[in-house]
């Protein structure tokens, strides 16, 4: 992966092995997304309450709730067009907030299955650990959006 | 007594919101979002500096939680549907 910044916007560059990786996680997120299931730590912190009281934060997910659920699946969607082309893909700056969220969202997915803490990464996760894909896809995602954090305009 | 006082209604102050108790926006820690992604978040949903973005990050960094913003209920829901968008955990409340 690699990020340089060009007139207006970013370009990145991703490896064939990285952006195949890439694609079916939104793919497997866009799935995701569409689940209503609270209960699952994942879609609650997807979708957080807004008020302190059950019946209050009831109301406003009444109301809320789907569009965010559509803004989620469109940064998503958004994402999968800019990897269908091939070679290296321009980030124009306006558009450069649905990369942030949409990354994010894999992110905040793929940490609260992990049950990450935040202090993971001074430790070594061992090989044979069957999550240690996952924390690796963890890690790279955390520095693709860091690195697109760090592009000044 | 000559002197009287008359108030003429201007229709731009919104006299019951303005003498609702405010609704303040709470932030809280969480051990994923990165802080530069946070500072970015509140430099854009509220056009906050970057320096003040910078210190209310550092604020929910270190205390688990901020109070980033203050006012009327509807913008203040609004501002919170933005903030989940980003996917910040954010909650209302109204001020004590």
């Amino acid at each position: 992966m690699k990020v340089s910044k060009t007139r207006g916007g970013i370009n990145l560059e991703l490896l064939e092995g990285e952006r195949d990786v890439l694609l079916q996680l939104i793919d497997d997120f866009r799935e995701f997304v569409m689940s209503e299931d609270i209960s699952d730590p994942a879609v609650a912190r997807l979708f957080p309450d807004a008020y302190e009281g059950n019946e209050e934060s009831a109301e406003f997910r009444k109301y809320s709730e789907p569009a965010l659920r559509e803004k989620k699946d469109r940064d998503s969607a958004y994402i999968r067009s800019c990897l269908e082309v091939a070679g290296v893909i321009n980030i124009k700056e306006i558009e450069l907030d649905s990369w942030l969220r949409g990354i994010n969202d894999l992110r905040l997915t793929l940490g609260t299955r992990l049950e990450v803490t935040g202090d993971e990464f001074g430790g070594e996760i061992p090989e044979d650990d069957p999550r240690s894909f996952l924390y690796s896809l963890y890690g790279w995602l955390g520095w693709l959006q860091g690195s697109l954090l760090e592009v000044e305009f | 007594m000559g002197s009287t006082s008359t108030i003429v209604a201007e229709p731009e102050v919104d006299l019951k919101n303005s003498l609702a108790r405010p609704w303040n926006i709470i932030v809280w820690n969480d051990p994923i979002n990165l802080m530069t992604y946070v500072t970015r978040i509140f430099m854009m949903v509220f056009g906050y500096s970057k320096e003040k973005s910078e210190r209310l990050m550092m604020e929910v960094h270190h205390d688990g939680k901020s109070l980033v913003a203050s006012g009327a209920r509807e913008a203040m829901e609004q501002a919170v549907t933005q903030l989940h968008e980003y996917g910040l955990w954010a909650t209302l409340e109204q001020a004590s």
